[in-house]
């Protein structure tokens, strides 16, 4: 299917174009969403990726990443110079969870994580967001966020202990 | 705590923070941009060929203006062997002013003389 929707991108096939943004779409504006904390900002820049993606598809390497690790990469990019370099005046982070579904009965430790997350670098979050959304192996990750799979082990190391201390910080406070 | 019961606490949160769904009619907005970029591809193109004409262009004409600048300057050092034209005019003013000069030099050696 990657393979075809190669060819159909870079023979510029509206037909193709918009099979792919419904395919990756989801996708993509769930990465940005988590990265940049902000809905309406998403939706601006799920569109600009796929817009960098048709631009860009000659360049797509196969053998480096698959379609969907190559987009999450332009993603990354995208969302990471909006937060350096923003356009628009950019919502706060916790609309996010504003908009967000909550359930009654869910754990409470979920809503301190979020926090404890919202916190966080915008290159830490996305990946965390491969990691536990994406289910990504090491080695596109590391591809995504441009550093060494070395680096990405040690950075989501690092940030899995720095989270489960705020946990166990939270759950001393209510237990006290 | 246990790792595994951290990470599907992790996951959750995760989850949760990606619950909005992407909006409808995403498709409609990406070609819109798409298009409206290559618009401004062309106007990108147009610009850059004005920059271009502008390096070249101005340089060459500032040029031709410098040129004519140091004619001009030519034109008015006094010289006896400016050869044609409008400049055989300036030739005989010069020339005019060098006379008078000289016949000012001959009345005061004459004055000095006669002291």
């Amino acid at each position: 299917m990657s393979q075809e929707f190669i060819i159909g991108l870079r023979a510029k096939k509206p037909e193709i174009q918009t099979a792919f943004v419904n395919e990756y779409g989801p996708r993509v504006h769930a990465f940005i969403l988590d990265v940049v904390g902000n809905a309406c900002d998403a939706d601006e820049l799920t569109a600009d990726v796929f817009v960098k993606a048709f631009n860009a598809v000659d360049k797509y390497d196969a053998a480096k990443s698959s379609l969907a690790t190559w987009l999450l990469r332009i993603a990354h990019n995208v969302a990471v110079s909006h937060l350096r370099h923003p356009k628009l005046p950019t919502g706060p982070i916790d609309q996010t969870i504003e908009c967000a579904e909550t359930e009654s009965d869910e754990d409470p430790r979920i809503e301190i994580l979020n926090r404890a997350i919202n916190l966080l670098d915008p290159n830490e979050r996305a990946l965390l967001h491969l990691h536990y959304f994406e289910n990504a192996r090491l080695s596109d990750i590391a591809y995504t966020l441009g550093v060494t799979e070395g680096a990405a082990a040690v950075r989501l190391h690092r940030i899995r202990a720095k989270l489960k201390t705020i946990i166990e910080k939270e759950n001393g406070k209510q237990r006290i | 705590m246990e790792n595994n019961e951290f990470d599907e606490l992790l996951r959750k949160a995760v989850a949760k923070r990606c619950n909005t769904r992407m909006p409808a009619g995403m498709e409609a907005r990406v070609r819109q941009k798409f298009n409206s970029r290559r618009h401004i591809s062309w106007g990108w193109i147009a610009s850059v060929a004005a920059v271009i004409a502008a390096v070249i262009v101005v340089p060459n004409v500032s040029n031709q203006n410098n040129h004519l600048d140091s004619n001009k300057r030519q034109v008015n050092t006094p010289s006896f062997f400016v050869e044609a034209g409008d400049k055989t005019e300036l030739r005989l003013e010069n020339s005019f002013v060098a006379s008078g000069q000289l016949r000012s030099n001959i009345d005061e050696f004459y004055i000095k003389y006669q002291q």
